[in-house]
């Protein structure tokens, strides 16, 4: 009976780490993906009400394009009583304008601060588990992929970019270690983006599964 | 002349009890390894199917994402054998169902991804 515990053990032990490793490899992708299902949804959120506002944004550059063509209009004629008048409208405007701007900027702004935390927040969490040289990164400058169209005008609209899903996409990658059943360490990866669907935007899980991102 | 007594052994029933003691260790060591097996399957089996899902949301084809699933686990588990294998598609989730059988065992695991269910989820298992 003696002459068999060694072997039991050996099996014990084999099986029993293979399970862990599995278990902790499953539960690492799945941390890593939530991490990026959780930003871009946040990000949805703030490029639809972006988007949203694109309509205002027209019709305001529209309305200054007429105010200003008055306004022009009225100093060609001379007018005091004409020019006065323009020129407030004109004014009134671009205070519209301005306040509109300030909008469009707080989302911007919102998208961004989001990022950031999703980001610190990622970071911490892959610390905290013991695993190390994290990365996070998005592929475009910006929180959101967009461009303001056309760039000189006080309230632009806002355009998604060319190619959207692969510069929204935002890369979360760590290394974890299998401590102390092995000494190995690996690199757990993935990518998640937004596309749009029939007119609707959606989360877009790039790259998640092991065979596209796990590296022995 | 008294006939020669014969002298009584030991040894028939010290080759019984040995014969009793290995069929006993057979069986035990035998239902371990079945259990460790059954064990490691069953982890496996989740993993993959993890796997599977995870290949479907990212947007390939379904039949490569079944035929990868389902060669890992002929692979990994050469004892028992895949009975049935779905892989479905929903509204921005994707389900996963597999009947693995070994012998008289059967083994079925359903899984879920969703989209939405993986942002609400803000707890970490990890």
């Amino acid at each position: 009976m003696l002459t068999l515990v060694p072997l039991m053990l050996t099996l014990f032990i084999a099986s029993t780490g293979a399970i862990w490793a599995i278990k902790r490899k499953t539960a690492a992708q799945a941390f890593c993906v939530r991490a990026g299902v959780r930003m871009q949804t946040e990000l949805k959120t703030a490029l639809e009400a972006l988007l949203r506002l694109n309509p205002q944004a027209t019709l305001l550059r529209a309305r200054r394009l007429a105010a200003d063509r008055a306004y022009q209009s009225a100093l060609a004629s001379g007018l005091p009583p004409a020019i006065a008048a323009t020129k407030a409208v004109r004014l009134a405007v671009i205070l519209r304008q301005i306040a509109f701007r300030s909008r469009q900027e707080a989302l911007l702004a919102h998208a961004e601060v989001e990022r950031r935390r999703f980001d610190l927040e990622f970071r911490r969490d892959v610390l905290r588990r013991s695993a190390g040289r994290v990365e996070s990164r998005g592929s475009f400058p910006r929180a959101l992929a967009v461009n303001p169209v056309p760039k000189t005008s006080l309230t632009p609209d806002y355009k998604p970019v060319a190619d959207f899903t692969r510069f929204q996409q935002h890369l979360f990658r760590f290394k974890m270690d299998f401590k102390p059943l092995m000494d190995t360490r690996q690199t757990s990866e993935c990518r998640v983006s937004l596309e749009e669907k029939r007119k609707e935007w959606r989360v877009k899980i790039l790259t998640a599964s092991a065979a596209s991102n796990w590296r022995w | 002349m008294a006939p020669p007594i014969k002298k009584a052994n030991e040894r028939g029933g010290a080759f019984l009890e040995s014969l009793l003691v290995t069929a006993f260790l057979l069986v035990l060591v035998t239902m371990l390894l079945v259990v460790f097996y059954a064990l490691f399957a069953r982890a496996w089996i989740g993993y993959q199917s993890e796997q599977a899902l995870y290949c479907a949301a990212e947007g390939r084809p379904p039949p490569i994402c079944k035929a990868r699933w389902k060669s890992r686990l002929e692979n990994f588990l050469p004892w028992g054998r895949v009975e049935r294998l779905r892989l479905g598609k929903g509204r921005d989730k994707w389900n996963s169902e597999i009947v693995w059988t070994v012998e008289r065992f059967r083994y079925r695991s359903a899984r879920e991804l969703g989209i939405r269910a993986i942002a609400r989820n803000r707890g970490l298992s990890w």
